[in-house]
């Protein structure tokens, strides 16, 4: 586990190619420029998943579909119509990633299904408020963690950003750093926003996917 | 690989997995750590600690013969294997064996739907059909029959059943094991048998007539370890015409015990579905914590008029129940008046209130309205929801888990109040606050059967756990110690749940184990489920009740 410091040393060497590097730091700068509908993605995200009880997840979903990406959301905190009517069908025809920022316990269900279908997670970052801060914890590969180190200074601003990293990223790699980081935020009582996640769910890798029930 | 079958070198499990990639397909073999996280328990008491069961490889067959050439290899090798259907079965164990090194042979793939049959109302299916599957299944077709599933939808139908699991309609159907007829099992011996009328084989009655001839042996598939059941069942719910709903109220404290009896008699006669007790003067099962009862319990257990002045100055009624009916207009209208006159007859002081009636089948927008769909026969993943926002659980700090202390109470108002005060007096006694207090209503589980006990959250933090262990142990013993029990358990705890069924020195428990050597000589099916181990691991695993 690293603090930012510590990560961003220890990861330029250990993980991720140079043009990845590159490529997160600009984006991690606002220098990147927006990518459309996934295109330069690895592999594209078929949705990006949120939850319309918290101003957070939604303000997450609004970046992504500025950036072309689909939206959908859960119907108050249920993933029942999302899956049944949408991501069953997707995931007949193959393993296709989402993303999404929601409860735990939505990314639980989501996550059961999704590994039937072929895919893992990827990506988690872990967002807990508590009074004026978003403590951060993040799991995942080098390069989206390093695009997500401007969480420390995006404020109340901090879920658009990881909607901009996640529609940034690659898809090629499951390998898993950690990272913790500290946003401080204004406004709002913590209520219910105490605790939400961030994630992606990838197929697993080319050629060696499980795929249940097709 | 990080685990192996206990007596089993790396060289010979190797090819162990070889034969069941020759018997199944070598795509449909598991055993990269990164799989077999996968057949962990997700909600494990034990997480990541030396008693957490962990499974050593996965193998996936997808028909029956690809079953019985696994159970053989495994009887070749001598290698246990422990079968799931979707493997959900969360809060009683996940996927994970309940002994270390089994391989989990995952029946996900055998998810055909053999028959819906709606003049008969019956269906037929292989492990991996879930209660979705099933309902899409009917809604594609226009068939007129109801499934009756469990609140997450996801789980299977055989799974569920084979776990005792329940529903939410009419007795007969939310009984899951109870409404099934006849099953298709490979044994330990790879063959295949078939159960009741299926045994003759120009029967055309396998799901109508449950018995056949002879001893009828299906119970000994469920919560056991006799075979892999591949094909079961089911008989299903004609799809009603109406849904009338109401709910009454009564006065006093000690009104519960008439409350229940008369409740009891509209249940035994068929005129109701599972009805729901609750109290309007303390709150539901995931209600929060009323502070002033808490207050009221600062002195110890408050007397019966205590609690009814503490009702009286809510303006509440002290219980309520909230009954359904399923039916013809004409019936479940008449089946509520009736219900009226006979409570407002025997209980003084009794009210009720209307509820909603609705005509099957329901709009989308009734269904979206719908406060519960699994009462009506619609699979949903609500609870996920409704459980992580719940006042009961801290947002900030929420568990992963939770295993619950399901436990069989007997149906009267007299077993309901003695159980408050013994889980309250556990948990005090464990410094814990209790989810328990005086104004706890039973939940009606199978048919005839009620149920009380808590939720005891569990987290992936090793201390934390080991409490609720502790507690959860003082729990099975301090139940059985009242004639309680709880109905189904993670694999952690169902040896000292299995010992608290004593009568006659054990005699039930060694009847299974007599069967269990016969049966399956090499004990390769499952050791250890249902707390019935195999001889060869008698004597080391069955103690290991102590956690």
């Amino acid at each position: 586990m690293s603090n930012r410091r510590e990560f961003v040393a220890w990861g330029a060497l250990a993980i991720g190619t140079l043009a990845a590097a590159r490529e997160s730091a600009a984006f991690a700068q606002g220098t990147a420029p927006p990518r459309a509908a996934g295109a330069a993605a690895a592999d594209p995200l078929y949705a990006f998943v949120y939850d319309d009880r918290f101003p957070d997840s939604a303000a997450f979903a609004a970046q992504a579909r500025a950036r072309g990406q689909r939206t959908q959301s859960l119907d108050h905190g249920d993933v029942t119509r999302l899956w049944y009517d949408d991501l069953y069908h997707q995931w007949k025809k193959g393993p296709v990633g989402i993303a999404g920022l929601t409860t735990p316990g939505a990314l639980f269900v989501l996550e059961t299904f999704g590994n039937d279908a072929g895919l893992r997670l990827q990506f988690k970052a872990d967002h807990r408020r508590r009074g004026n801060q978003v403590e951060h914890r993040l799991f995942g590969p080098g390069p989206m963690l390093r695009a997500a180190l401007p969480l420390e200074t995006s404020g109340n601003q901090w879920s658009a950003h990881m909607g901009r990293v996640m529609c940034a990223a690659r898809r090629r790699s499951f390998e898993r750093s950690e990272v913790r980081l500290t946003t401080q935020v204004s406004g709002g009582p913590p209520g219910e926003n105490d605790y939400l996640v961030s994630w992606v769910l990838a197929p697993r890798s080319r050629g060696s996917m499980t795929t249940w029930g097709s | 690989m990080a685990v192996l079958p206990a007596g089993v070198g790396a060289g010979d499990f190797a090819k162990v997995l070889q034969e069941f990639g020759s018997a199944v397909g070598s795509q449909w073999v598991f055993s990269s750590p990164e799989d077999m996280d996968l057949y962990r328990d997700a909600y494990s008491i034990v997480w990541g600690e030396p008693q957490e069961r962990r499974a050593s490889a996965a193998v996936a067959p997808e028909n029956v013969e690809q079953v019985q050439a696994v159970v053989r290899i495994a009887n070749k090798f001598k290698v246990p294997i422990y079968a799931i259907s979707t493997g959900r079965n969360l809060t009683y164990g996940g996927s994970a064996p309940n002994y270390t090194g089994s391989v989990v042979v995952d029946l996900k793939r055998m998810n055909k739907i053999i028959s819906v049959d709606d003049r008969r109302n019956f269906a037929v299916v292989e492990p991996g059909v879930s209660y979705f599957d099933m309902y899409r299944h009917i809604q594609e077709k226009g068939l007129k029959v109801w499934i009756d599933c469990p609140d997450p939808g996801w789980g299977s139908l055989m799974g569920n059943a084979l776990d005792h699991g329940i529903g939410y309609t009419y007795g007969v159907y939310r009984d899951h094991f109870g409404a099934h007829c006849g099953m298709e099992v490979v044994l330990a011996n790879g063959e295949v048998m078939r159960t009741g009328m299926g045994a003759l084989p120009k029967a055309t009655s396998w799901q109508d007539y449950r018995y056949g001839y002879g001893p009828y042996v299906d119970g000994l598939f469920a919560q056991g370890n006799f075979g892999i059941v591949t094909k079961m069942g089911f008989w299903m719910l004609p799809q009603p015409e109406n849904y009338l709903s109401g709910m009454v109220m009564v006065p006093r404290y000690r009104d519960l015990t008439a409350l229940i009896d008369q409740v009891n008699y509209l249940e035994d006669s068929g005129l109701i579905a599972p009805p729901g007790y609750f109290s309007p003067a303390g709150g539901g099962l995931f209600g929060p914590p009323d502070p002033k009862l808490k207050d009221l319990m600062a002195n110890g257990w408050p007397s019966d008029d205590a609690l009814e002045a503490f009702a009286k100055n809510k303006n509440a009624a002290c219980w309520g129940a909230s009954l359904a009916m399923l039916g013809p207009a004409a019936t479940v209208q008449g089946t509520w008046d009736y219900i009226k006159q006979r409570i407002g007859g025997a209980i003084s002081g009794a009210t009720f209130k209307d509820g909603e009636t609705l005509k099957f089948p329901l709009t989308p927008e009734q269904q979206a309205k719908f406060p519960h769909r699994v009462a009506v026969g619609i699979p949903n993943m609500e609870v996920y929801s409704l459980v992580t926002r719940s006042p009961i659980n801290n947002p900030a700090d929420p568990p992963f888990g939770h295993a619950d202390f399901t436990c069989v109470i007997s149906r009267t108002g007299e077993s309901v109040f003695e159980a408050q005060r013994a889980f309250y007096e556990a948990f005090t006694e464990f410094g814990v606050p209790s989810q328990i207090g005086p104004f706890s209503g039973p939940i009606t589980w199978h048919q005839r059967t009620f149920i009380m006990g808590p939720i005891i959250w569990t987290y992936r933090d090793a201390e934390r756990n080991k409490k609720a262990r502790a507690l959860f142990n003082h729990l099975i013993d301090m139940a059985a110690s009242h004639g309680w029990a709880e109905y189904r358990t993670a694999p952690v705890f169902q040896d000292r749940l299995a010992a608290q069924f004593s009568f006659a020195d054990h005699s039930l428990l060694r009847f299974t184990e007599a069967l269990k050597d016969a049966a399956d000589p090499n004990g390769i099916l499952s050791p250890g489920r249902g707390g019935i181990w195999p001889k060869h691991l008698r004597a080391s695993q069955k103690g290991r009740q102590n956690l």
